[in-house]
């Protein structure tokens, strides 16, 4: 990995959060919750509209990552890719309608053994400017 | 009123989850992971993990879900993370196995244990911080 790549950042992306794919990713995971399917559920439970699941981040937070790791500058074989440790912060629930935007930037790039290992921070927004989710992914590639 | 929730440090939760066929396939669709170790056998072969495997974000929503299950939805998680440690494939079934290892005004952390049907960890250090409403410490 090439570690002048400190720094660098990915985005802004867009994503707009829609009811239907909220639900479709909580049956997807096997979270029949009503909360996260239900909008008059939702809207008791005590949010006031429907909610996403918490990992519907996955749509959106770690696009930062998925470009990185095919930015040619940092020369990543993604034959040799691991995933290590991933850390969310989450903030305040997504809700359906929610105009999303993520950035990410490489936080940490290090050496460990036979491992190179790179942290990307990817910190998603709301349209007003509030965090929603922070994610932390590291992985890891073999050899130097 | 609703009634409080009582939680206690080390407490347990148990719930085992069973990895469909298809279920790499479902999560696909629904997160746009179409990462052909995912969904195509023989590219997970020639990757050398013995066939296609689970997308790590859908074993780590599972996670979220058996712990939110778990408190019997009487909070949010504010915070988690886990490392991970084996690939999950179809056909395995998870074993979540949590405990309640902080519990302080309304913030509990629970750690979890993930195996697959072999008894391998699948994640490491897999720790989530949720915020309760209504709970009493005992």
């Amino acid at each position: 990995m090439n570690s002048k790549c400190l720094g660098k950042k990915y985005g802004p992306f867009f994503y707009k959060a829609a009811f239907e794919k909220m639900r479709e990713f909580s049956l997807a995971v096997k979270d029949d919750n009503s909360i996260f399917a239900e909008r008059s559920l939702s809207a008791s439970a005590p949010y006031e509209e429907a909610i996403a699941h918490p990992l519907f981040c996955a749509c959106f937070n770690q696009k930062p990552l998925s470009v990185a790791v095919r930015d040619p500058e940092l020369g990543i074989d993604l034959a040799k890719l691991l995933h290590g440790e991933q850390e969310f912060e989450f903030h305040k629930p997504v809700t359906d309608g929610m105009e999303l935007l993520t950035e990410g930037e490489i936080a940490k790039i290090w050496r460990k053994d036979r491992y190179n290992f790179m942290q990307i921070e990817s910190v998603t927004r709301d349209k007003c400017g509030d965090k929603v989710v922070t994610g932390r992914y590291t992985v890891l590639m073999v050899g130097w | 009123m609703q009634s409080k929730t009582v939680f206690t440090i080390g407490q347990k939760f148990y719930e085992n989850i069973e990895i469909d066929k298809y279920r790499p396939h479902i999560y696909a669709g629904a997160s746009g992971d179409f990462n052909p170790i995912h969904i195509d056998p023989q590219a997970g072969q020639c990757a050398g993990l013995g066939g296609n495997i689970l997308q790590g974000m859908c074993t780590y929503a599972m996670l979220a879900s058996f712990a939110m299950r778990a408190l019997g939805r009487s909070g949010r998680i504010v915070k988690m993370k886990a490392r991970f440690k084996t690939p999950v494939k179809p056909g395995d079934t998870l074993s979540f196995c949590g405990e309640i290892a902080a519990l302080e005004g309304n913030s509990l952390t629970m750690k979890v244990e993930v195996l697959n049907s072999s008894s391998v960890p699948v994640m490491q250090n897999a720790e989530l911080e949720f915020v309760l409403d209504g709970v009493s410490e005992t």
